[in-house]
Formats: C-alpha cells, sequence, structure tokens
C-alpha cells in the first residue's frame, strides 16, 4: 500500500513539474515557412522554388484561395535554390509536401496525375482548364502514358531584348527578321561603338534561342515528336539517328557562327554570372541580351524598363532551304514583314492572296511556303515546364492540393498571379478575354503580345521528352558552341562545323555506352 | 657630396633582353587592322569577313568562289570598316593574288570599296567598284557611286588578263582620296574620288562569276581619338577629380593597417598604398596616344617589425603601371587584360605581358633604399611606340630604358596598380592626350572625397535592458497567463511535495516499531 501510495505521488509530482516547464516555453517560426492567419480547417503544405518571379504571387493567390476555401489552412517554404526545394522528394515518410512547385523532370512514379484538374472547370470560370491552355504547351507536357503529371506554375516567354535609345542611336529602324538581318544589326551597331550582345556564363539563355531555331527549321511536330521523343521516321525510339541527323540544330550553329563573335559580344560573357552580365546589360554596356519576360520583375527594382522592349526571336534564315519559292533572305524577310503585319492587325491575309498561293509585290509565294514562314514566326521561345506544379502521390491532403491549384489555375488565380509578377503564362482566359495589361509595364505588355500571338512554344524542359534526355543526352551533347564562337582565345575558338563534328563525335561516344545504359 | 642619384645614361646598367623596333608603319592610336580570309582552323575568317553565301568556301588555303552558284547575293564583306581620317597617310590597302575562273558576257566580277554595310550591293551610294566585265577579252573599269549616279573614273581598261589566268591587283585609298588602282603591276586608276571611300571592302559580282583567291589581304589604318582630359595632380588638396580618375582597394597584404589614400609624407600630400592588397588609381577615360608621367616619392623596400616582432609593414611589391585595359571599373587583377604592363621595383624594370624587354636596375644608382629617394617614372605612347623612361628623383633629365611597339594597341584605360601587396606612394601625376586633333573634353570637377552621414544613434538604441527593469516592465503589465500557469504548478508541486513529507514522516511515526520487511 506504501509503496503504491509513493508512486502515485511520484507521478503526481512529476506531472506537476512538467505542466510547470512546458508552459514556461514559448512556440516560435522560423526559415522560409510561412503560415496563413487561418489557423483551423485542413493543411495544405506548399514547397515552392522561389525563382525570378518571386513568392509574392503565391501569398496573393493563397489569400485568394483561402477567402475562398475557409476549410482549408495553406502555408508554404521557399528556397531559391531547387535541391533545397526538392529534397525530401519521394521521402513518403518524411516528406509532409502537398503540392510542389517547383523543377523536376519525369519523376512519376511520386506524382499525382492532373487531369482531373484538367477537365474541370474551376468556380467562376466559363472553360475547362484544359481548354484554357495553349495546345502545343500541353501537346508538350503530356508524357508518354498519356497522362499530365505536372503543370506549369512560373517560367516565361523568352526574346531578343534590346535597348531601344541605343538602336535609336545607331539610326536602326527595322528591327531584325532573320538571322542574317541580326548579324547585319551587330554590324551596324559596332559601327556605331556599341557592342551589340552579351550573355552569361555557360551559353546565357541562347539555348532557348536554339529550340525556337530548331522548331523553325524541323517543324514543332518534328521538335517534339520526334527529335525529343528520340523517335526516327521509321518510328524507332531511342534512335541515335535522330541524335546525329544534321537537322535545325546543325543550322543553329551556322546561324551563331556569323553574329556570336569575339567584337561582337561583350568582354566577359563567357565568365560572368547571369547577375552580373544582367546588371551590365541594363546599364547600357551591351544593346541586346536573350531574355525572358521575369526580367521584368528583376528590372521593376531598379527603375529602367522605360528603355528595353523585346522583339521576337527572328527566324533561321536556313529556313529557305525548305522553301520553294522564297530563296533569298530578303524575299524571306518581305514575308516576315507581311505575316507580323497580319498578326498586328495591319493587313489581312487576303491582301496577300493571289489564287491558292500569295504575292509579295511581283513574287509568287506557294501556300505550303506562306504557311512554313508563318509557323516559323509565330515560334516563340518559352521555358513554362522550368517550373511546374504536382502533387506527391504520398501526400495525405491531394483534394486540397487539387483544390488550390484549381483556384490557383482559375480565371481569379491567373489574374492574381499575372498582376503580381506582370508575368505570362499559356493559359487563356476562360472568358476570352486577354488580361489587362494597361498597368504593366511596355516590356511586360509585350511579352503577353509575344504569346498571344505565338502558334508554337517549343521547350525542351517539356514532359514529353523521351527519357534519354534524362539519362546524359542534350541537344548537342553539352559542347559549348557559344562560348567557342565568341572566346578571344583563339587556340579555344571553333566554326560551326567543327563544333557540329564535335556533337557528333560525343554522341558516338556517349549513346550505347553511357546514355542508352542510364535510361530509366 | 654624394651623389647617389646620377644621369642615367652614365650610371645604369642596362640588360636589355630584347629590345627590337619593328616596321615603323606599325601603327597604334594610329592602327592598322589587317583582315586575312583565312582563320587558323583553315576555313574561312568569319571573325573579320561577312560570308553572304554559303557556296563559298576555302581549299587549299585558297578561297574559292564556285560560279555554278553564284548570284548576285554572293558577297565576301570584310568586318573591317574604314573611317576618314588625316591623321593618317593612307585609309586602306587590299592586296590579292587571284583568277577569275568564269566571267560570262554581261556579267560583272567586282572589287569594291566603301561598302555601306555586310549586306551591301554593287551601286549604291558611297561604293567605290574595281570591275572586271567580258567584253572579248576581260577589261576593268572603276566606278564611283554618288547621289544615284554612276561616275566613270576608268572606263574598260584593257589590263592584259584573262579567264583562269593569275594576276595581282592592288588598290588604296589615300587620306586624301586619291585612289589608286595597279593590275600586275600596271597602273590603271590614279584618281580623286568623289567619294570618301569610308566603308568596308568587299567582293561582289552580279551572278555566275568564279574566282580563285590565293591571297586577299585588306590593312585598313585608322586613329583612334578616344574623349578624354588631361590629368595633372598633386594630391595637395587632400582630394582629386573623381570625374577624371578613380581608385579602389580591395583587402590587404596581411598587415594593417592597409590602405589606400591621400596622406602626408614627407611635407607633401601623396597617394600612399599602404600594405595595401589589390587595387589601382587611374583613369575614367581612354586614352589612345598619352603620356603618363609619376613620382615615386616613397617606397617600402624592406620588412618593419615592431618591438614586439610582429610584422607591421611588408616589403612592397614594385609599382605596376598598366594601360590598354579595356574593363571601366575593374574588381579584379584587371592588369592582366591590358595591352601590358610594367613592373617596376627596386632592382626590375618589365614589361610583362609581351615580355620583351626586361631591364635589370643597380639599384645603388637608381634609387637609394637607405635614404628612402624615390624615383620617376615616363611612359609614352604614340602611334603604337611605347618609350619607358626613368629617373631619379633628384635628376632633371629621363633616361630611356626600353621602347617597344604595341601594333594590336587602339586605346584603352591607363592605371597605376598595386598588385596584392604594396606600400609605396605616387606624386605629382599627369596625363597628357597625344592624339593629333585629340578630343579633350570639359569635364565638371568632382571631389574623390566620399562623405556619408554618420547614424545617429537614439536613447532607445543605447538603452541597456536589464532583468529588473524587465521585471518591472512585466510587473506593470501584469503576469500572463503562461506565467501564472507556471506559479501555480510550481506551488502545486511544493506543497505535494511538503505534503508527501509530513505524510511519510507522520507515517512512519505511527507505525514506529514495525519491522522491516511487514507490510
Amino acid at each position: 500500500m506504501m509503496k503504491k501510495g509513493k508512486k502515485y505521488l511520484a507521478i503526481l509530482l512529476a506531472t506537476a513539474m512538467t505542466a510547470a516547464c512546458l508552459t514556461g516555453c514559448g512556440g516560435g517560426e522560423g526559415g522560409n515557412k510561412k503560415t496563413s492567419s487561418n489557423k483551423a480547417g485542413v493543411d495544405i503544405e506548399i514547397a515552392v522554388w522561389n525563382s525570378g518571379i518571386g513568392i509574392e504571387w503565391l501569398e496573393n493567390v493563397i489569400a485568394g484561395f483561402e477567402k475562398k476555401h475557409p476549410e482549408y489552412n495553406v502555408t508554404f517554404s521557399d528556397s531559391s535554390n531547387i535541391k533545397t526545394v526538392n529534397a525530401s522528394l519521394g521521402m513518403a515518410d518524411i516528406d509532409t509536401t502537398d503540392l510542389y512547385l517547383t523543377y523536376v523532370s519525369r519523376e512519376y512514379e511520386v506524382m499525382e496525375p492532373l487531369d482531373d484538374i484538367l477537365d474541370a472547370t474551376a468556380d467562376g470560370d466559363q472553360k475547362s482548364l484544359k481548354e484554357k491552355f495553349n495546345a502545343t504547351y500541353l501537346a508538350g507536357a503530356q508524357s508518354e502514358d498519356g497522362h499530365y503529371y505536372s503543370l506549369t506554375c512560373g517560367g516565361g516567354t523568352l526574346g531578343m531584348v534590346y535597348n531601344t535609345k541605343m538602336f535609336e542611336e545607331a539610326g536602326i529602324t527595322q528591327l531584325p527578321r532573320t538571322t542574317d538581318e541580326l548579324t547585319l544589326v551587330c554590324d551596324t551597331l559596332k559601327s556605331y561603338g556599341v557592342t551589340p550582345l552579351c550573355h552569361f556564363v555557360q551559353g546565357g539563355y541562347y539555348t532557348y534561342m536554339t529550340q525556337v531555331f530548331m522548331a523553325q527549321y524541323d517543324g514543332i511536330d518534328y521538335y517534339t515528336n520526334n527529335f525529343y521523343s528520340c523517335k526516327d521516321e521509321a518510328g524507332k525510339s531511342p534512335s541515335k539517328d535522330v541524335l546525329t541527323k544534321k537537322d535545325g540544330r546543325y543550322y543553329a550553329l551556322k546561324a551563331y557562327e556569323q553574329f556570336i563573335t569575339p567584337e561582337y559580344v561583350l568582354a566577359g560573357s563567357n565568365s560572368k554570372s547571369h547577375t552580373e552580365i544582367q546588371t551590365e546589360f541594363l546599364n547600357d554596356k551591351a544593346a541586346m541580351m536573350f531574355n525572358g519576360s521575369w526580367l521584368s520583375y528583376e528590372m521593376r527594382n531598379l527603375g529602367s524598363s522605360d528603355k528595353f522592349a523585346v522583339m521576337q526571336t527572328p527566324v533561321l534564315s536556313s529556313i529557305k532551304d525548305k522553301l520553294s519559292t522564297v530563296n533569298d533572305d530578303k524575299l524571306l524577310r518581305k514575308v516576315i514583314t507581311a505575316v507580323d503585319q497580319i498578326s498586328e492587325g495591319k493587313k489581312q491575309l487576303s491582301d496577300y492572296a493571289s489564287g491558292e498561293d500569295y504575292k509579295i509585290g511581283d513574287t509568287v509565294i506557294s501556300k505550303a511556303d506562306w504557311e512554313y514562314v508563318t509557323a516559323a514566326r509565330n515560334t516563340v521561345a518559352s521555358n513554362f515546364a522550368g517550373q511546374v506544379s504536382f502533387v506527391p502521390t504520398y501526400s495525405n491532403s491531394k483534394e486540397g492540393a487539387k483544390e488550390f491549384l484549381k483556384y490557383m489555375y482559375s480565371d481569379e488565380g491567373l489574374k492574381i498571379y499575372a498582376d503580381t509578377v506582370q508575368n505570362p503564362m499559356p493559359i487563356a482566359l476562360s472568358t476570352g478575354e486577354t488580361y489587362d495589361t494597361s498597368k504593366y509595364s511596355a516590356y511586360a505588355k509585350q511579352h503577353f503580345s509575344l504569346l498571344e500571338q505565338a502558334e508554337n512554344l517549343p521547350d525542351m524542359h517539356m514532359n514529353k521528352r523521351h527519357a534519354i534526355f534524362n539519362a546524359g543526352a542534350s541537344d548537342f551533347a553539352e559542347v559549348e558552341y557559344i562560348f567557342s564562337f565568341c572566346t578571344n582565345n583563339a587556340g579555344e575558338q571553333m566554326t560551326a562545323e567543327q563544333a557540329w563534328k564535335l556533337v557528333i563525335d560525343k554522341i558516338n561516344d556517349d549513346y550505347e555506352t553511357n546514355w542508352l545504359k542510364n535510361i530509366k | 657630396m654624394k651623389n647617389k642619384i646620377r644621369v642615367l645614361s652614365l650610371s645604369l646598367v642596362l640588360v636589355l633582353v630584347a629590345c627590337f623596333f619593328q616596321d615603323t608603319s606599325a601603327l597604334a592610336g594610329a592602327r592598322k587592322l589587317t583582315s586575312d580570309f583565312l582563320a587558323d582552323s583553315g576555313e574561312v575568317n568569319l571573325t573579320e569577313w561577312h560570308v553572304g553565301d554559303e557556296n563559298i568556301y576555302v581549299k587549299d588555303n585558297k578561297l574559292m568562289i564556285p560560279a555554278a552558284s553564284s548570284t548576285d547575293q554572293t558577297k565576301f564583306i570584310s568586318k573591317s570598316v574604314v573611317k576618314k581620317s588625316t591623321a593618317v597617310d593612307t585609309l586602306i590597302t587590299a592586296s590579292a593574288a587571284m583568277r577569275i575562273t568564269q566571267l560570262p558576257e554581261g556579267e560583272q566580277f567586282i572589287l569594291a570599296f566603301g561598302l555601306a554595310n555586310i549586306e551591301a550591293e554593287s551601286g549604291e551610294n558611297g561604293n567605290v567598284e574595281i570591275v572586271f566585265a567580258n567584253n572579248g577579252g576581260i577589261v576593268c573599269s572603276v566606278i564611283a557611286y554618288s547621289d544615284d549616279e554612276a561616275i566613270t573614273l576608268v572606263d574598260k581598261a584593257k589590263c592584259g588578263i584573262s579567264v583562269n589566268s593569275k594576276f595581282t591587283l592592288n588598290a588604296a585609298i589615300g587620306s586624301n582620296g586619291n585612289f589608286t588602282v595597279a593590275v600586275n603591276g600596271k597602273n590603271i586608276c590614279n584618281k580623286e574620288l568623289p567619294v570618301s571611300g569610308q566603308g568596308r571592302f568587299g567582293i561582289l559580282q552580279t551572278g555566275s562569276c568564279g574566282a580563285e583567291i590565293s591571297e586577299l589581304s585588306v590593312v585598313v589604318q585608322s586613329y583612334e581619338t578616344p574623349e578624354n582630359v588631361n590629368i595633372e595632380e598633386d594630391f595637395e588638396d587632400g582630394e582629386f577629380d573623381a570625374s577624371a580618375m578613380s581608385s579602389f582597394v580591395r583587402g590587404s597584404n596581411g598587415c594593417f593597417p592597409s590602405y589606400a589614400k591621400i596622406e602626408d609624407y614627407n611635407g607633401n600630400k601623396v597617394f600612399m598604398f599602404y600594405n595595401a592588397g589589390l587595387g589601382y588609381i587611374g583613369t575614367r577615360y581612354e586614352y589612345s596616344n598619352f603620356e603618363i608621367s609619376f613620382d615615386v616619392p616613397y617606397f617600402q623596400y624592406t620588412d618593419i617589425y615592431d618591438e614586439d616582432k610582429r610584422l607591421e609593414v611588408k616589403a612592397s611589391g614594385g609599382v605596376c603601371l598598366g594601360f590598354g585595359e579595356q574593363n571601366e571599373a575593374p574588381e579584379g587583377e584587371g592588369y592582366i587584360q591590358d595591352t601590358d604592363f610594367f613592373l617596376l621595383g627596386s632592382t626590375i624594370a618589365q614589361s610583362w605581358l609581351k615580355k620583351t624587354w626586361k631591364v635589370a636596375v643597380e639599384d645603388t644608382n637608381f634609387v637609394d633604399k637607405e635614404n628612402n629617394v624615390g624615383y620617376s617614372v615616363k611612359f609614352t605612347l604614340v602611334d603604337g611606340k611605347g618609350t619607358l623612361q626613368l629617373k631619379g628623383a633628384k635628376d632633371k633629365e629621363y633616361t630611356t630604358v626600353a621602347t617597344d611597339y604595341y601594333e594590336d594597341y587602339a586605346k584603352g584605360y591607363v592605371r597605376i596598380w598595386s598588385s596584392g601587396n604594396s606600400t609605396f606612394a605616387i606624386d605629382n601625376l599627369k596625363i597628357t592626350n597625344l592624339d593629333k586633333d585629340g578630343a579633350l573634353v570639359d569635364t565638371d570637377y568632382k571631389s574623390s572625397v566620399i562623405t556619408a552621414e554618420d547614424y545617429v544613434l537614439t536613447d532607445e538604441d543605447t538603452k541597456m535592458v536589464f532583468r529588473e527593469d524587465e521585471n518591472k516592465a512585466q510587473e506593470e503589465k501584469g503576469l500572463s497567463s503562461g506565467e501564472v500557469l507556471m506559479i501555480v504548478s510550481a506551488a502545486t508541486t511544493v506543497v505535494l511535495i511538503a505534503s508527501g513529507t509530513v505524510i511519510s514522516f507522520i507515517w512512519k511515526r505511527k507505525k514506529g516499531g514495525r519491522k522491516n520487511g511487514e507490510q
């Protein structure tokens, strides 16, 4: 009896003391974790990559979502380092994330299909999400099994950003329509003492320009369903022949060789970081830089957006090889001007009609050629697949995460995103209206306009690409052609022919010994 | 009186590793730019030439223009641009050894000057064209185009060449506007041009023409006259003109204090690098032809230790003078990218990048280490010829230490560098523009002194917070719920312990003699 009494007394004392200790401790929030004000409700935990567009848009979307859905409580953690964001992905026993907004490629085994979200019509919308998405984006977002495992939540459009003041001072009134004309513009700028181009280390953003050139030369269908599906014309996949074929990649090199030269490119471009070169560009050290719509968000703090504009990526001059009635660059430029005037609403297609074909002055342009040039001109560089949303299969709040996505992709959510970052998404509004960009910077408006006109959005990060591109293969087998074309070190300079030969040699070396073996 | 500083030409022992004179036509400031059509890779040199036709290729070191694929868009145009200048004698010379492999009647094969851009066409205003045509034999005309009019300077001259025969062509435009053309050494044109001749050189045609060009040399002479200012700075005001000059220093050599600033030295104000890491003082403008001179009144030759034998000051690395720098605001070792830089130490004066000369200097006759009497430096660069001169601080005349030619030099920033470990002073810095018709500009003086308002601490900032104050503040606020609960819990604990002790004591007393083990 006595022993039991002592025992109960000890327990009582321990409990009292423990309670005393715990009440003395304070709770706290640390790191990059944000909690919403809505403490009650089902939790949805988001892990987000804090990229060039920041996270303010997400905070605003969360606020809108929680207002509409008080039954949910949304928190998020962010990092500017993708590896940090993705650190726990796949670890079902410790990963509590319900929704990722980051970059991953082909991790389908941990991704929940989002087909139901695409088929759904969000509250307040008039169309399903699938109907709102840009068709070529969606084609690339679909994986081989027909499902959609991730959808864009960032990235943007890219183009040749230029300093309008420098262009004006050099007397340039015609923006380059072809790559040959781009070389001419570089020559003109140089003769006025202006450095024409800049990029940052490892080729800057030119890899996205290259995707446009590939799609322009080979067509978007070949780009998506052959090259990046690694499928040859006989249907064999993967096929080394696809990688070694002299296609748009080769002609892209021939084009770059003309304007990526030591005298046209800002010194330091091959070694300086993205931030350093971008700062130099924004401070008038070079006239042009291939860059993205997110630059608008980054320029806001510098207050320097007025003198920068973006032009459509020039058409690869070599597409003349594919045309039967357009055999010189000057005529090609005239056709492009006509296509632009139609896009801008200044002219109609019927203004150029000549029977079944078309006419520029006295020159007949075949229908096929006209359509080929139109498709090439309306091919816009993008990297929307470079930041995607997906729900891990082991999430405890899949329904909540999907509800959040439905809201995020609703007209209301999209407008919040657009107004916050002034960055376009390949998703139209369900009502058919265009985004209200009246308060956006001129630069941002141009990107929205680029996307509106876009027929094709080549994107090397698309889900549709063959697993071999995650196993080591890439468009140029990691050959640093941009560096080689503009290095001042004569010993490291390469011509386009030399660069292409190196690409083929590397493919021959690695295709079977490494890439095929590494395919998961 | 011992004169430690003697005229350098008598007492200086110079060892010249290499000191040579190049062709006097090697120019810089006035600058000669030679465009070769062949790259090191053996392919067309796209760095210097624009090829308007992919069918143009190189074979056996010859530039091949195939007739079968040639059209009026088959062009080969130099990227070097001729700009009119009275500072040079000849604007451009073009020399070619070639043969025309095909020249159908009615077509033209053209060597053109004054082209407006890399896509220029035949017959555009400003062009000067040497036109080969087949008129029952090849004839050569020279035509200039101005105000939409073709002005024939030479009309269908017979020049003794035929299809597939090799010939040489030499042409030049003088700065006086005179145009000379010779084919196989025979003069066919020596006329004043009705146009400026400014622009590019190129090979054009009207179509279906073929050629093999085994030698093609185009030399463009230009004269750079960048805008800049003359500088004369003795630092006596305790500052310098920041619109003309800038300075920068990063880190130290490991000793402290470490700085680069204007301070007193021997009764004068000097710019002192003291235990300085990487840094410089130099120009904000680029210079083409120029002269820089400065004194080095103080140079730390030996390590200095304090009374506790700690290293206070390191023996200085050399004074580094660089020119031709392209980076406006380098934060790294910018001088490595210069056209050249010189290291001036106590025993050496060295051209570091070109490495064409190195002068070993007898220190006892040049620099007085014992009394730390300094020396002066003068470097002059005119039309590519660089001349380095030194003198002892007390000498009147400079002595030329070395000369060299910098044929690739056009213009650049000029700086005196600390290359990572420097303790020396600069005084009487002078930089003079020596360009012909130099483009001197006026600038508004801007003090190099940077002022910033110190942060003013408020009472709130400086307030010390003690626990008593905290408690007092807390008392005034009252206890928080957590604190109340904690007190209650603690009190309960105490009560329970006390009660338990008392109960135990009473129990034991009550049971007093109970034997051990009995319940």
